[in-house]
């Protein structure tokens, strides 16, 4: 042992003093009683008047890049606003966000994707969209209710999608196949590809994270099946339908239908573009500018044949949807002039230039009517998977089990577990980690 | 932490008075001015180490003591005192349990490799090559400032299924392993960034503790007849005793706290094969359990202390 010298139990001696009191502290401070944790803050009304002041905006994935021609239209009708974007890498949305709700140092407006919506609103960091801000029924349903939390809404939605089948169509001729419709025409469309040569006929998600689960999840919809009973009290990863999904999902790439490995997010359009995948199955809307800027104007309508998800085997149609929607942290210091640019970006004709920037489909219904969205079989595509979108587990620790789920999944397709043993490991931890509340 | 118990015991310590344990050298016996000279240079790094280390070490020690999660986070003081559950909770858990391998893992395959490659790399520089020293020195270093990031994509890239290292291995008629999505190859893939980062820090420490021995010991070893490996054996490695304690515990200390290398190229994957202690707290975190993920960092930092003492005591000089 080493001999303590007097400056080193003086430091000793203050540490324990240090620890006594914070643990003292915390423990004079138990939980008061449930206040049910999204209590954000107050409702407040938002008038016509121009927004004015500085507006911190913190923007996440590729969306951000393009936001600032809005900005432009937005000053257009208030000349005296200003406004800051931050662009933070999605990976580190959320855990930056819970820092600065922590710290106290928050952005004025941000847009949540609908898979984080629920843990950041669990944070309690956020404020109720303000009364007749903007009417609910010009939303679509399935979007505007990812952000409702016990009754109160907290987001304002900004744009929708939903996934599609986005089929390589020269490949696919030349294979002799037809596009999928349901679960057994996809894996035969897999195989005829696989016979003319194509690697890998179909892109999947290979993250092994909250994603996969949520492809799993269309195709468990699909199924019958679903993740959480509908009144969000129980988890119900384990099912039947659940189990059969995934042996039909992992199949595919234990019998080389599909890659274990990949694509990557940004390798998915590379990978079609070269005919190394002939279909992305559950592909956002977005890839199809994607395949124009990689390959070339016009290259999309060439080459790509776009449909609807396959249904399952008894025809239940069920299609992945995602999105944004603008929230206010409580601790906004510009709340009115946050609240009124979501309110501009939900407009009719701010969602129709956002879908002409970035192709993003609107939100509001109303917005679909309009000309420029007319006689567009991507839109058209999209507005049927709409129809049968399927809204993630809205509970606050869905990031977390779908992240479970994920790596359970993995463990399907490259360690050999069978789908039952997967999910029933899943739902054991899913138990274990609950609801959140 | 543990670099001040050391210098406790052979550095003069700022605000140690006359009284001393017995059998220390009563080495310098500072004067009251003196003293505060010392304290007003050590007050700069005293205020930002309080401020950025030790204030919110105590909180996340107290926030590990409770059940806090992300929806306390707005009124941290709203929350009930677990105790040690959260401790035990994660010692029990198995995500946990694989995170604690992997790191083990991770410090016995990267510390050994990685101080050997720099002392053979510190001996060539120190003896065997003539020409080009400056080069080959700055050749060995350039990994260790380059921005781990930028590495990463780049060894990311180098290292997919149909990247340029298997495009070079197949046309040499070698197997192409799935280096980023087989469990064993992404932990070799990941201890070779590892390995790959720090020899360049081991190489320059050890550098200067060669540079440190006299030449004429060698000369006088030369004369009684002693060969290189020899001199290497019983002269270099037993007077590099210091410089090698330095290196073990500050290469050890690195990865166990290893992050950026798993955390850029396999996110802990595949099959959570690469998954660190410090990865799986950031996740906790990023979950929002708060008390877990500091629970963790706290088990982390004891590890890291009692390995590094442990170390400090055997590898000390022997007197």
């Amino acid at each position: 042992m080493y001999p303590l010298s007097p400056s080193r139990r003086r430091a000793t001696m203050l540490g324990i003093a240090l620890l006594t009191s914070s643990t003292l502290l915390l423990t004079g401070c138990g939980r008061a009683a449930e206040d049910g944790g999204a209590a954000g803050g107050d409702a407040t009304t938002v008038d016509e008047k121009p927004a004015t002041g500085t507006i911190e905006i913190w923007t996440q994935g590729a969306d951000g890049a393009e936001l600032p021609q809005m900005f432009d239209e937005f000053k257009k009708d208030n000349p005296d606003v200003e406004i800051n974007m931050t662009q933070v890498p999605e990976a580190e949305f959320a855990s930056k966000m819970t820092a600065a709700i922590t710290a106290g140092t928050v952005p004025d407006l941000i847009y949540a994707f609908t898979e984080t919506q629920s843990s950041l609103i669990a944070t309690g960091g956020f404020d109720a969209v303000p009364e007749k801000l903007v009417d609910p029924d010009d939303f679509f349903e399935v979007i505007w209710d990812n952000s409702v939390y016990d009754d109160v809404a907290y987001g304002v939605p900004w744009y929708a999608y939903a996934n599609m089948q986005i089929i390589r169509t020269d490949l696919a001729e030349k294979a002799g196949a037809e596009v999928p419709t349901d679960w057994d025409s996809l894996r035969t469309f897999a195989e005829k590809l696989k016979d003319a040569g194509t690697e890998y006929p179909l892109a999947l998600d290979s993250s092994y994270d909250a994603y996969t689960a949520r492809q799993l999840l269309a195709f468990s919809v699909q199924n019958g099946g679903g993740f959480i009973s509908d009144d969000l009290s129980t988890w119900t990863i384990n099912s039947e339908e659940n189990v059969e999904a995934l042996e039909f999902l992992s199949s595919l790439k234990t019998d080389g239908l599909a890659s274990s490995d990949g694509p990557a997010f940004l390798d998915t359009v590379p990978w079609t573009s070269s005919g190394k995948n002939a279909e992305i199955v559950d592909g956002g809307p977005w890839f199809i500018s994607w395949f124009d800027d990689a390959n070339g104007a016009g290259w999309s309508d060439e080459h790509l044949t776009l449909a609807p998800m396959p249904t399952g085997p008894d025809g239940d149609a069920a299609t992945t949807v995602g999105g944004g929607s603008w929230m206010v942290p409580s601790d906004s210091e510009n709340k009115d002039g946050a609240w009124k640019f979501a309110r501009f970006m939900s407009e009719p004709s701010s969602q129709v230039k956002w879908f002409e920037i970035f192709k993003n489909m609107p939100a509001v219904k109303a917005a679909w009517e309009d000309p420029a969205l007319a006689d567009n079989r991507v839109l058209e595509t999209v507005e049927k998977g709409l129809e049968s979108g399927v809204n993630l587990p809205k509970v606050s620790t869905w990031t977390q089990v779908g992240t479970v789920i994920g790596e359970q999944m993995e463990k399907v397709v490259r360690g050999g577990a069978s789908a039952q043993e997967a999910l029933d490991a899943a739902q054991a931890q899913a138990e274990s980690i609950g609801m959140g509340d | 932490m543990t670099t001040t118990t050391s210098a406790t015991r052979t550095v003069v310590t700022p605000g140690t008075p006359a009284r001393r344990p017995r059998g220390v050298r009563k080495a310098h016996e500072g004067s009251r001015a003196e003293t505060t000279t010392a304290w007003l240079f050590l007050a700069p790094f005293l205020v930002i180490f309080l401020l950025f280390t030790g204030v919110p070490a105590v909180l996340a020690i107290g926030a590990s003591l409770t059940d806090m999660s992300a929806r306390d986070i707005r009124d941290p003081l709203n929350v009930n005192f677990t105790g040690f559950d959260g401790f035990a909770a994660i010692i029990g858990n198995p995500g946990f349990q694989s995170a604690f391998l992997n790191t083990v893992l991770f410090v016995v395959l990267c510390v050994p490799i990685s101080m050997g490659l720099g002392l053979a790399l510190a001996l060539m520089l120190n003896n065997g090559i003539r020409r080009l020293k400056t080069f080959f020195r700055a050749a060995a270093y350039i990994p260790v400032i380059t921005n781990i990031v930028a590495a990463a994509v780049i060894w990311q890239y180098a290292f997919s299924i149909t990247g340029p290292v298997n495009s070079v291995l197949g046309s040499l008629g070698l197997p192409e392993p799935n280096w980023l999505g087989d469990p064993g190859w992404a932990i070799t893939t990941v201890v070779a960034m590892g390995v790959w980062r720090t020899t360049g820090t081991c190489m320059i420490l050890f550098l200067a503790g060669l540079q440190a021995v006299p030449e004429e010991i060698y000369e006088a070893a030369a004369t009684d007849g002693a060969g290189p490996w020899r001199r290497l054996w019983s002269i270099t490695l037993p007077l590099l005793r210091p410089t090698t304690l330095l290196v073990t515990v500050l290469q050890t200390v690195s990865f166990l706290n290893i992050f950026e290398e798993p955390y850029l190229l396999t996110k802990g994957g595949p099959l959570g094969s690469t998954k660190s202690i410090a990865l799986w707290v950031y996740e906790q975190f990023g979950f929002g359990n708060v008390s877990a993920s500091m629970a963790g960092s706290v088990l982390l930092l004891v590890l890291v202390g009692v390995v590094a003492i442990v170390q400090f005591r055997i590898l000390r000089p022997k007197h």
